[in-house]
């Protein structure tokens, strides 16, 4: 299956007065899993819909393997696009829609029966030839629209929010299927979708969206660890953000807090003063012996703890009335966090992420 | 900066469909509704407003000067609003039992409620006359017995009789629906409060399902008004139409004041149909969130067989004149007796085998007018919704004008327009050939298949379209191997009601029959039933246009397996 590079140059996108896509440009390397990952509305599945040829830029320009795409209509781009919906056809069988795209190639029938029984099988649907929509589940519907996207061959696969319409088991089930899928045929693939963690346990790249803006690119683990701005940081992951001001002195870099509070914090590449925003991900909370000799040791008050199976979800109160939530792993062992307990943790500085506020 | 902005439309429609052709498709239907709608009727209104010294309101001016007008306007408001209310008598308990009470058969009594209205009206009132008639079954029954006669069928209260148990249907059909769209959590919730039986019905189930009710009230309204065959079979002349009719065929056709009845009749019938769609466009309200299940008390032995009693009686004075139909189709001689003496298979002779002209013009201008309908249909259908052509509304709007245009007043306009000028290669006015009948009927049901059409459409996702062309299918492939099948059910549900409706249509017929062997069904058994010899003949038409009929409103339902009387709601 040849797989095609996706490339946009400052694509943007009117409605209206309206910029929904503005200022685009990514490059999606031959047989990548890449992820547009945004909130609704951000305008990623404008950015799809434009590459697949159901929308133009207004301003820039898509190409496909090194071609621009202009003026190219959807049925001669030669991509596999799959919808939110599935968009299966109420009057045609499962038979059908694999055979749809085969038939449109004037693929003799004796190849169709054959490809539409291998595509059949590589997403395990072997026996429901002659099933309709209708008498199909929703996970099977799912699988009809992939086999009947895949058994063309497509240049590069572009899904829509595929999963957001299955139960969270299936979702899981259906997330390492495509995985495999992605593996098995090498082609490259552009996601879609607002679900972080569907977005990092598929993608071997992220581009967030935000207001139709790309606002940074990378493997998802970089992105997590290292978001670029506020955005990025609360909409990847969840996370805590402590307002405060860098103070840099000789071989020390540290956030002053408000109350009095200190956090040691490394290689953040700003001036001393600046105003920043301290980005705590729940994770980065570790308990820690009372007289431990870490840095960030913070004396903490249980508000509340929820217990999620593996970990314990709670809501810190520290001295000067900052909370923090954290996640600290339950082991059988350790004593639950109670509220009202006081606690001992402590942060990794280079667990830290500063940006300017 | 109006660069990026104005690009956007165009660009579109190149990818999708080629902009040339929609234009010119959007054109083509325009130039057509505007040539057989809107230039008529725009004829029909100018001849009503002008005088020899061009504009003038001098004829309406005269129209209410004139007692005879006067009286016919104020007998047709009461004739609308008596056939609303009698209807509503019948419709009501009905609909509640319908949509409200589970019962043994239920489903049979809803459909036999709407079979009134598969039955053409004028047969309806030839059949009502052999019962209900001055020498009719129960007159000869009360005469025998207590020595009275009661004049059911004369005047105006004859027609007001026969329409109302006629267009009762859409006075049921429009409620029911209304009633099974609300939510029955509206119900549970006003019942957790402590609200149950008649409070339930009147404080919450009742104005819920209002709009429905107005709705089908003024769709009967505007039947009523456009009904020309019951006046004209029950020889009640003091009605707007059977006046606009006898000042066209009487005086002729350069009398201003038919066409200012006709003005009068379209002005009644658009106030009804807005104020409908304003009743209906506040149902919305009524309809959001439903549940899964209907509520509705079931009813077991006794209770049951009340319920069937109930419709029983409501029922049979709509229901059984037509059993009347069929014997008269049978008899020889059937006056001034109970039944007829003498039965005979002559009738359905001599409509097959000596004037089986009557029977096969039907089916072929029905047909006819259909089959434009579903393609006229189908493409303004296609360009409202998928289009991208700034206007496409018009359509739209101009499309939904037949539902207010009388049969009358369109078959008049028509004269008017097509009875000078011959048509090129015929050689011939339009007016003189069977084809302003087909054109007549097409526009007419036009709104039907428009409809059909729109509401298919719309359930195919516009993603279903996407899909396959991101598979490589060309927009006219997509068009041919997804968009059309998809829409064939519709479709053809559509052209049915429009074959159906067409075959009986009376109102616009009689103008615009050129000849008596052009003439379809419904002129037949007019023919027919102006002589009393005739009358088992017309009988027997009678009965061919409730098989044609009934079996096309079965098909209907069937295919659009939204229940019973899908095709007759608003």
């Amino acid at each position: 299956m040849a797989s095609a590079s996706i490339e946009l140059q400052g694509v943007g996108k009117l409605y209206g007065a309206h910029w929904a896509v503005r200022g685009v440009s990514l490059r999606v390397a031959p047989g990548e899993f890449f992820t547009l990952l945004g909130p609704s509305g951000c305008g990623k599945t404008t950015v799809l819909r434009m590459i697949a040829g159901f929308a133009d830029p207004d301003l820039g320009e898509i190409r496909l393997d090194g071609e621009p795409v202009a003026g190219v209509p959807p049925w001669r781009r030669d991509l596999g696009l799959v919808f939110q919906s599935y968009a299966l056809w109420p009057h045609l069988d499962v038979f059908e829609h694999v055979a749809f795209g085969l038939r449109e190639r004037r693929v003799p029938a004796a190849e169709i029966r054959r490809r539409v029984e291998e595509a059949l099988a590589l997403v395990g649907l072997e026996g429901l030839e002659g099933r309709r929509p209708s008498q199909l589940s929703g996970g099977q519907q799912q699988r009809v629209a992939l086999a009947r996207t895949l058994v063309v061959r497509p240049r590069a696969l572009l899904l829509d929010e595929p999963l957001s319409n299955l139960d969270a088991r299936l979702r899981a089930q259906m997330r390492l299927e495509l995985r495999r899928l992605h593996q098995d045929l090498g082609i490259t693939t552009l996601y879609v979708t607002h679900d972080q963690e569907e977005a990092m346990a598929l993608s071997t790249r992220v581009a967030l969206l935000d207001r139709g803006e790309v606002i940074q690119v990378g493997p998802p683990a970089d992105v997590y660890r290292r978001p670029r701005t506020r955005f990025v940081a609360e909409f990847l992951g969840a996370a805590n953000l402590v307002p405060g001001r860098l103070a840099i002195g000789p071989g020390v870099q540290m956030v002053q807090l408000r109350d009095g509070l200190t956090l040691t914090v490394s290689g953040v590449e700003l001036g001393d003063g600046t105003p920043v925003l301290c980005v705590v991900r729940p994770e980065a909370i570790q308990r820690a012996a009372p007289d431990a000799r870490v840095p960030n040791r913070l004396f903490a008050t249980v508000e509340s703890a929820v217990y999620l199976g593996g970990r314990w979800d709670c809501e810190l109160s520290l001295a000067g009335g900052l909370t923090l939530r954290a996640q600290l792993p339950a082991s059988a062992a350790g004593t639950p966090p109670k509220p009202g307990e006081l606690l001992t943790v402590a942060i990794p500085p280079e667990d830290l992420v500063v940006l300017p506020e | 900066m109006a660069g990026p902005a104005a690009r956007v439309v165009p660009r579109l429609l190149a990818t999708r469909a080629g902009a040339g052709g929609q234009v010119a498709l959007f054109a083509a239907l325009l130039a057509l509704l505007g040539a057989f709608i809107v230039y008529p009727l725009a004829r029909v209104l100018a001849v009503a407003l002008h005088g020899p010294d061009g504009p003038t309101l001098a004829h309406l001016v005269a129209f209410f000067a004139r007692p005879l007008f006067v009286e016919a306007l104020g007998n047709t408001l009461l004739a609308g609003a008596a056939a609303v209310a009698l209807g509503s008598v019948v419709a009501l308990p009905l609909a509640l039992l319908v949509a409200r009470l589970d019962f043994p058969g239920r489903g049979i009594v809803h459909t036999l409620a709407v079979l009134p209205l598969v039955i053409p009206p004028f047969v309806g009132a030839v059949a009502f006359q052999q019962i209900l008639g001055r020498s009719g079954l129960v007159n000869l029954l009360l005469l025998d017995t207590l020595g009275v006669a009661v004049p059911f069928l004369e005047g105006l209260r004859g027609v007001v009789l026969v329409q109302a148990l006629h267009y009762f249907p859409f006075i049921l059909v429009n409620t029911v629906a209304a009633l099974q769209g609300v939510d029955p959590a509206a119900d549970e919730a006003a019942q957790v409060l402590g609200c149950r039986g008649w409070r339930l019905l009147r404080r919450v189930t009742l104005p819920l399902a209002f709009p429905g009710f107005v709705a089908g009230a003024l769709l009967t309204f505007i039947r009523v008004v456009d009904d020309l065959g019951t006046p004209l079979m029950l020889n009640y002349t003091k009605l707007l139409a059977p006046q606009a009719y006898l000042r066209v065929t009487t005086v002729g056709m350069n009398d201003a004041d038919g066409y200012v009845i006709c003005v009068i009749l379209v002005v009644l019938s658009l106030g009804a149909l807005w104020a409908a769609r304003r009743a209906l466009g506040r149902a919305e309200w009524a309809t959001i969130g439903r549940g899964p299940e209907r509520v509705t008390t079931r009813l077991r032995g006794g209770r049951a067989v009340a319920a069937w009693a109930v419709a029983a009686v409501l029922l049979a004075p709509a229901l059984l004149p037509h059993a009347g139909i069929v014997i008269l189709s049978f008899s020889k001689v059937w006056s001034f007796s109970y039944l007829p003496t003498r039965l005979t298979l002559d009738n359905y002779a001599e409509i097959l085998v000596r004037t089986p002209h009557f029977v096969w013009n039907t089916l072929r201008y029905a047909v006819l007018a259909a089959a434009v309908d579903v393609v006229l249909g189908a493409a303004i259908a296609w360009l409202l919704l998928r289009g991208a052509v700034r206007g496409r509304a018009a359509l739209d709007a101009i499309a939904t004008v037949p539902l207010a245009i009388p049969g009358v007043v369109l078959a008049i306009a028509y004269l008017r327009v097509f009875h000078g000028w011959d048509v090129p290669g015929i050689g011939e006015p339009l007016t003189a050939t069977w084809g302003v009948l087909v054109i007549a009927y097409a526009v007419r049901r036009l709104p039907y298949t428009v409809r059909a059409a729109y509401a298919t459409l719309q359930q195919v996702h516009v993603s279903m379209e996407e899909s396959a062309q991101s598979l490589g299918a060309t927009p006219s492939r997509t068009a041919r191997r997804i968009t059309l099948p998809l829409m064939t059910r519709g479709l053809v549900a559509g052209g049915l009601v429009a074959f159906v409706t067409s075959a009986v249509e009376l109102s616009s017929t009689i103008l615009l029959v050129p000849r008596i062997e052009l003439g379809p069904l419904s002129y037949g058994i007019y023919v027919y039933m102006q002589s009393a010899m005739g009358r088992g003949a017309g009988a027997a038409l009678g009965v061919v246009a409730i098989l044609l009929v009934a079996v096309g409103t079965w098909v209907v339902n069937r295919l659009a397996a939204r229940g019973v009387g899908t095709a007759f709601r608003l």
